[in-house]
């Protein structure tokens, strides 16, 4: 029951954090909606990085865990607008950037997860490290 | 009190998707990412269909910008994308983040043209 409540207080405010971001004008790129893009890949770095850290780094509580990746980052980043804003883009004539939009989405979205991944691996441990020999005293 | 609204369908998209997503593992083969496939698919389905509505503001507010927008996930998406990747099953995870890309553009489309359907008739 709890887990329920974790995931939807990390999606309620990922949901407003990715509105709130798409309200902001940025000025589209050619008409590529940028916002999204962003959203997009800054969250699939995040929840790489927090599912690798959670699985392979450490044991992190199971709801806080929960409300971040599948609550927080689930809701905030988004799927269904990528493919609106790409039928939009086809409909407005922009075929060379509805083909380009998804495309840069998964290759940005890809390396992102990658980078996530990456990033736990070569940080995490020596985190840990730390922490043992902090709590050991050995840095004293 | 637009964010009331898209908060709270946020909440039960996010919810909906853990929960669908977990009975659609257990039902069928674990090793490919089944569960999102079918929500982010399902989810640009719904998002297709309330566009070719006249719903008002408040409406879309909360089911596609809230409900639908928490619903599907990208970042999940590309984490098991990359999962497959990674156990050496490039081409699935190639195959897998193409086809849904594919098939979401599609049935965004669908779902629109069955609520243009719908509206006439």
């Amino acid at each position: 029951m709890k887990k329920y409540i974790f995931i939807g207080i990390g999606g309620s405010l990922g949901a407003v954090l990715r509105f709130v971001i798409k309200a902001i004008q940025i000025g589209a790129y050619k008409n590529m909606p940028v916002n999204t893009l962003l959203i997009n890949a800054v969250g699939s770095f995040m929840l790489a990085f927090t599912l690798t850290v959670a699985l392979e780094i450490c044991e992190l509580d199971a709801h806080v865990h929960l409300g971040i990746t599948t609550g927080f980052l689930g809701a905030f980043t988004t799927f269904s607008t990528l493919c609106k804003e790409t039928v939009e883009l086809m409909r407005h004539g922009f075929y060379n950037v509805a083909l380009f939009y998804p495309a840069i989405s998964a290759v940005l979205g890809f390396a992102a997860a990658y980078s996530g991944v990456y990033l736990a691996r070569k940080v995490g441990p020596g985190v840990i490290k730390k922490r043992r020999a902090d709590i050991l005293g050995e840095n004293e | 009190m637009a964010w009331v609204l898209v908060g709270i369908g946020g909440a039960l998209g996010s919810i909906t998707r853990f929960i669908l997503g977990k009975l659609i593992s257990k039902r069928f083969n674990a090793t490919f990412p089944i569960g999102t496939f079918i929500i982010n698919i399902t989810g640009a389905f719904l998002l297709g269909f309330v566009n070719s509505l006249d719903v008002t503001r408040s409406t879309y507010l909360f089911f596609a910008d809230g409900f639908l927008g928490a619903y599907t996930t990208f970042s999940t998406f590309m984490y098991e994308g990359f999962n497959l990747f990674e156990k050496d099953k490039k081409m699935n995870a190639f195959v897998y983040i193409l086809c849904s890309l594919f098939l979401g553009i599609i049935f965004y489309i669908l779902g629109f043209d069955m609520g243009k359907f719908g509206m006439k008739h």
